[in-house]
């Protein structure tokens, strides 16, 4: 398992999280604009900014297993305990994710299915967001919470 | 925490999950159809036996303290019990919160606030149910 820095993590957490908003952004905006060249371009590099960090990030260290892993004797009782912290904030984060995007359907879907603000057509946009979130939310509060390995421990 | 059987506890579960289901349900039937005698009946029969579900079978057996306390305070089982509890209920709410986004955009299903709110309480005594779920009878 690699280890990082805690400020570099975060930071590369912060620029993981920016890439997915400025990757949806810029496909809401080919969508909208019916296949706009700039859009599909920055779209495209967005994407590969997303899957960069969350690999190097993610897969790399060893998070994406830490917070996956299936049998819990692999971890040790800080661990195991981190892990619970990580999934009961992603838990109660991605319930008022699911909330808000309820409100969302509710108040701006009209009975066709259709957004009222046809700028606004993000219905795809609140699905890959869910799913993406779902995945990676308690990898990403393992990574941010963790502390630096005292020196010589590396 | 009070102890039951396994047998109790799932019929708990599995009780409190159907008058949750029924009072969305009815609150629909109500909407579409207006108030008649039976659904108010009915309505409001559902609504108390899921507030005294969660007040008898959650709070007073301590099924709903076990998962909401500190994590400090768990011992090495108890955490495990607690951690898979969590990750299972993040799975089931999972599937059914994207369900229902996927109906809400896909359809002309209109989300209303009752149905909120019950998948409010359904997020907070999910953890709880698979604890009770899953747990063995402790031989006294």
């Amino acid at each position: 398992m690699r280890h990082i820095e805690q400020s570099k993590r975060r930071t590369l957490i912060v620029m993981n999280y920016i890439a997915l908003v400025l990757c949806i952004l810029c496909f809401v905006w080919a969508t909208n604009t019916h296949g706009n060249v700039l859009a599909i371009i920055l779209a495209a590099l967005t994407f590969a900014g997303l899957i960069g960090t969350a690999f190097y990030l993610y897969y790399k260290t060893g998070y994406m297993f830490l917070a996956n892993a299936r049998n819990r004797q692999l971890l040790d009782e800080r661990q195991s305990k981190e892990r619970m912290q990580a999934v009961a904030t992603s838990y109660a984060i991605y319930g008022v994710y699911s909330i808000l995007a309820l409100a969302f359907f509710t108040w701006f879907v009209n009975e066709n299915g259709r957004t009222r603000i046809p700028v606004l057509d993000i219905d795809q946009a609140i699905f890959t967001l869910a799913i993406y979130l779902v995945n990676i939310l308690p990898a990403s509060i393992i990574a941010w919470t963790e502390r630096d390995l005292p020196a010589g421990e590396e | 925490m009070k102890l039951m059987s396994r047998n109790a506890r799932r019929a708990g579960v599995i009780f409190t999950f159907a008058m949750l289901i029924a009072t969305v349900a009815l609150f629909y039937v109500v909407k579409t159809e207006g108030f008649r005698a039976w659904s108010a009946v009915a309505l409001s029969a559902t609504v108390v036996a899921t507030i005294v579900m969660y007040v008898v079978f959650y709070i007073r057996t301590g099924l709903w303290r076990f998962v909401h306390r500190d994590f400090a305070g768990y011992d090495e089982r108890e955490a495990g019990v607690a951690l898979g509890a969590l990750r299972f209920a993040y799975a089931i709410f999972t599937v059914v919160a994207l369900g229902l986004m996927l109906i809400a955009s896909a359809t002309a299903f209109e989300i209303n606030v009752v149905l909120v709110a019950m998948l409010i309480l359904t997020a907070h005594i999910l953890p709880a149910s698979v604890i009770a779920w899953n747990e063995p009878d402790i031989e006294e």
